[in-house]
């Protein structure tokens, strides 16, 4: 098995395109969804998790394997993705809520982009609706450990490898991610439980 | 016993099953007591259950096909680079490579001076120092370099350093013959440095009894750059053109790296033949050119021809797919053999690799730093493969 990745790797590496997409086959949607988790919407997940083949594709001659393939391979996603939010943080940030500071983390809430058709809104659980927003108001590194760890799996070696960050710290950001979403959640209850009293 | 907070430093662990029988069950037993802790342990597990509970999302419906043509630009792309950049070095290199050929091949006449030996020194008074493609007044030139040193005209003044040995040895002569002697003994002498010519050297040394090293290094490399001054313009040529390509037919000479190479199959049945070609192809590392310079895919139709355009590893695997390919067809089934090689020694490649280490070795700044690895990078990706094309036609 890993003869036939090492030389999907060296013919990539030689600028073979069919070679690189075998490569990347089994990780395109895993990818995808990670971009989408961080950008909130099709388009956009689509844009940035292309970008990240493009650009692993263009420096896969660098690849030295001291990591694992995927592992570097998630690493650029994650860089994109924080970079983007970055980016878009800039832009447009709307505040329905106060801002409530805590020591490490930020609680923000936003607008959902909008961009889901009636018909999507129609069908979108409020229970999902509800989680999706409160992953999206993490600061970008807890929302990174809690959509490699809680949504797409991977384990705490494989957080670290991607994050370049040891177990601990994950283990630290994630527990912290944890106990910000707990506390999200149980605000918005008590919100909803004051408006329907 | 562990206390609150203790025990909520462990949920994550918890719930990962990342923590071994003894603290769970001394956190299952706080917990079944503690009614705080109960409940931040049930709200942490709503909340990674909601998270686990996500589905992914399926791919946009274009996604895979955006994404691929994506990549064939980007491939696109980096063999239009790549291959100007190797013209690049490649032009740029082999001039230099043509620089140094021609100070080698100076050193191979000071050893053919010795046995041709016919030439006459001139007198000095008639001393030419233009460019000229005479063998004769080369030797003007040649020799006024050498009179550089010489303070009088007569050779046999022994004001000269380089003159001594000759009196010395006490050679009556007029003034052809001793030129001759100091001509050939300063032959001998600048090619010290050429090993091939060492013995005639030392031979040379006893018989006019002792030379001065040292001075004659100097008086040597003057007449170096008199000769390279003089070299004919045709044999400048002449090298330059070697030192770039070779063109063989014959497939035996195995050291040089080849860039290109292309053959012709007959046969009636090309189908088959062509499937014969891509196993070939397979079983030595090969793949298809995904897309060459002017657009070709790697297998096209045309005019009931197929032309595979193909990449093989460069070296040994493609000399042995070569051979086996031309095993396999049939020696009186293929023809219009082509390869275009380049001489390991000379190749541009190699100057090319060279210069950048020094400069990446004098780089200050980390960012050229990278930019000069990348170009290294796109070397070795270069030297890797040979481009091949295998036309298949009926007979």
């Amino acid at each position: 098995m890993s003869n036939n990745l090492n030389s999907l790797i060296e013919q990539a590496q030689k600028g073979d395109v069919l070679a690189f997409e075998k490569l990347i086959e089994d990780h395109q949607k895993k990818v995808y969804n990670i971009a989408f988790r961080f950008m909130g919407n099709s388009e956009d997940a689509s844009e940035v998790a292309q970008e990240a083949f493009i650009r692993v594709y263009k420096s896969i001659k660098n690849f030295k394997g001291k990591s694992s393939f995927s592992t570097w391979l998630y690493r650029i996603v994650v860089n994109i993705c924080m970079d983007e939010m970055r980016k878009r943080n800039k832009q447009n940030i709307v505040y329905i809520d106060e801002i409530t500071q805590t020591e490490k983390g930020e609680y923000r809430h936003e607008i959902e982009s909008g961009e889901e058709s009636p018909q999507q809104q129609v069908e979108i659980n409020e229970t999902r609706n509800e989680i999706y927003a409160a992953i999206n108001s993490l600061s970008d590194e807890h929302k990174a450990v809690i959509v490699l760890k809680d949504i797409q799996g991977f384990s705490y070696e494989e957080i670290a490898g991607i994050m370049k960050c040891p177990e601990g710290t994950v283990k630290s950001r994630l527990n912290r991610a944890r106990s910000i979403l707990k506390d999200i959640l149980k605000k918005n209850m008590e919100l909803f439980n004051k408006e329907n009293v | 016993m562990l206390n609150c907070n203790e025990v909520k430093d462990y949920v994550s662990d918890y719930f990962d099953n990342e923590i071994n029988e003894d603290i769970k069950s001394l956190i299952e037993e706080h917990i079944s007591t503690c009614k705080d802790c109960k409940a931040y342990f049930d709200e942490i597990k709503d909340v990674i259950n909601r998270c686990r509970q996500i589905t992914d999302e399926e791919l946009p419906v274009n996604f895979k096909v955006n994404l691929h043509e994506r990549l064939m630009k980007e491939a696109e792309k980096e063999k239009v680079q790549g291959r100007s950049l190797r013209n690049k070095y490649i032009a740029i290199f082999s001039s230099i490579a043509a620089g140094l050929i021609l100070v080698f091949l100076f050193k191979g006449f000071y050893g053919n001076f010795n046995s041709k030996s016919k030439y006459q020194l001139s007198d000095n008074s008639s001393i030419t120092e233009t460019a000229s493609t005479n063998r004769d007044s080369k030797k003007n030139v040649a020799s006024a370099s050498i009179k550089n040193n010489m303070e009088s005209t007569n050779i046999n003044n022994s004001k000269s350093e380089t003159i001594p040995d000759m009196a010395k040895n006490g050679t009556n002569a007029d003034n052809a013959k001793d030129k001759n002697y100091v001509a050939s003994a300063y032959n001998e002498r600048s090619v010290s440095k050429d090993s091939e010519n060492k013995n005639i050297e030392e031979s040379n040394n006893k018989t006019i009894g002792g030379t001065e090293k040292n001075t004659t290094q100097s008086q040597s490399k003057d007449y170096e750059l008199a000769m390279a001054a003089n070299e004919s313009l045709d044999a400048i040529e002449e090298n330059a053109s070697l030192s770039i390509t070779k063109s063989y037919t014959d497939p035996s000479k195995q050291k040089d790296r080849v860039l290109d190479a292309k053959l012709t199959i007959y046969t009636n049945d090309t189908e088959n033949m062509s499937k014969k070609v891509q196993n070939l192809m397979q079983q030595y590392g090969g793949v298809f050119d995904s897309e060459d310079k002017v657009g070709n895919q790697g297998i096209q139709y045309e005019n009931g021809k197929t032309i595979l355009n193909i990449l093989v590893p460069s070296g040994d695997s493609f000399e042995n797919f070569w051979s086996d390919l031309k095993n396999t067809v049939g020696e009186r089934n293929y023809g219009d053999e082509g390869r275009t090689e380049v001489d390991k020694n000379e190749d541009g490649m190699q100057d090319a690799r060279a210069l950048l280490n020094i400069q990446l070795e004098s780089s200050q700044s980390e960012e050229e730093k990278e930019s000069i690895r990348a170009q290294l990078n796109k070397l070795d990706y270069l030297e890797s493969y040979t481009c091949v094309t295998i036309t298949i036609q009926k007979r």
